[in-house]
């Protein structure tokens, strides 16, 4: 069979099938108030959502290190925990950061125009949709790595502030101390390094094999024109 | 805006359906595509200008979403793209060449890759070198040189299959 017979097929099968599957505004309305099941329908909805989670995020983050808790809870806290300068530099910086990337993300996600991504031509749309996933995926692990440290940090210090202020027993020693901060670390570690991963292959499940294809499929395109 | 959506989707819906039926393997696959070429359609209606033919603008989407969409057909139910229902051998009317031709048709796509796919698709729908190339936002050149290797890569097949 030769390409102009393929063709010929190709003309015959396109007008029977074609009668079979008529669609009327109706339908196409329908069909338009669903949610679509695609990657660029998939992409749009979980990018907006990660907009509103890390913003939300954000919020909780710098609300938690600025609120007097020892004024608000005063039954509870007896002796204010005094926090090191380095830490408040530290701490000022992280949120700086953080405010700077998701400033960042919300200028890239408006600049990349995700609605009409589709409407490019076909390199345009294959480069912007890379884009867009490398850099949902940055703000992704980005998001992941800030909360992990916070916890860690938050955690080990209040358990050795802990400590130090009411001790269980006079006769741990300094050492055992030591022993036991470590040990926790490590557990909150592991701990860490699970979520990471559960994180990472649930990623790589939705969204890394489609970043594949559509880098092999803009690699084929440069080969060519190369 | 919307009813003029509707008006000019309705009657070039055709597009929709050719791209679905070279892209996906099965009917259900086919119908989550085509929902998706009308929502990606839709959203992206405010970009089309005049100054090319809607068609035109109308392939370019629905190939976009595709490609994006696409997911590989493995040889097994690349078969079962177009065939029709069991005929039955006391059908004297059923014909077996033609029948056979749509497999071999389906199968030889179903080969290709994602951009290929595009390529021929538009080729079979005899569209120019020129639209080809507007359509996927390529030179004509890289169509010329894409066709010639899909043309081998489809006749080796063939070949191999008579």
């Amino acid at each position: 069979m030769e390409l102009n017979e393929l063709k010929k097929v190709w003309g015959e099968v396109s007008r029977e099938k074609h009668q079979n599957h008529v669609v009327n505004a109706d339908e196409i309305r329908q069909l338009l108030q669903h949610r679509g099941s695609g990657i660029l329908s998939k992409l749009e909805r979980n990018v907006r959502t990660g907009f509103w989670l890390l913003g939300i995020f954000l919020l909780i983050t710098i609300a938690d290190q600025y609120l007097p808790y020892d004024q608000l809870f005063t039954s509870y806290i007896q002796d204010k925990i005094p926090t090191p300068l380095i830490i408040k530099i530290t701490g000022i910086i992280v949120n700086c950061i953080m405010m700077l990337t998701f400033i960042l993300f919300v200028y890239r996600y408006n600049k990349l125009n995700i609605k009409i991504l589709a409407a490019y031509n076909m390199r345009m749309a294959l480069q912007r949709i890379l884009m867009l996933l490398d850099t949902f995926k940055r703000e992704f692990y980005l998001a992941l790595i800030v909360f992990s440290c916070a916890t860690c940090a938050g955690f080990v210090m209040g358990v050795w502030q802990g400590i130090k202020i009411m001790p269980v027993s006079g006769t741990l020693s300094e050492l055992k101390l030591i022993g036991g901060e470590i040990f926790i670390v490590l557990v909150m570690t592991a701990i860490i390094a699970l979520i990471f991963y559960i994180f990472h292959k649930g990623f790589n499940a939705l969204y890394g094999k489609y970043r594949q294809q559509l880098i092999r499929t803009l690699n084929e395109l440069d080969e060519t024109e190369e | 805006m919307k009813e003029e959506f509707l008006r000019n989707i309705t009657a070039n819906q055709g597009i929709i359906h050719k791209v679905t039926k070279i892209y996906c393997e099965n009917a259900d696959d086919r119908k989550d595509l085509f929902q998706e070429i009308l929502i990606q359609l839709w959203k992206s209606y405010s970009t089309f200008r005049e100054q090319s033919k809607f068609s035109t603008w109308m392939y370019r989407v629905a190939i976009n979403t595709a490609i994006t969409a696409y997911k590989k057909v493995n040889r097994k139910t690349a078969n079962m793209l177009f065939v029709k229902e069991i005929p039955s051998i006391a059908d004297d009317e059923y014909d077996f060449e033609h029948e056979e031709n749509l497999n071999l048709l389906h199968t030889a796509i179903g080969q290709l890759t994602g951009i290929e796919k595009s390529i021929i698709l538009l080729y079979l729908e005899d569209k120019a070198y020129e639209e080809i190339a507007e359509i996927n936002g390529i030179t004509q050149n890289y169509v010329r040189v894409k066709m010639n290797r899909i043309k081998k890569k489809l006749e080796s097949f063939i070949k191999g299959k008579v």
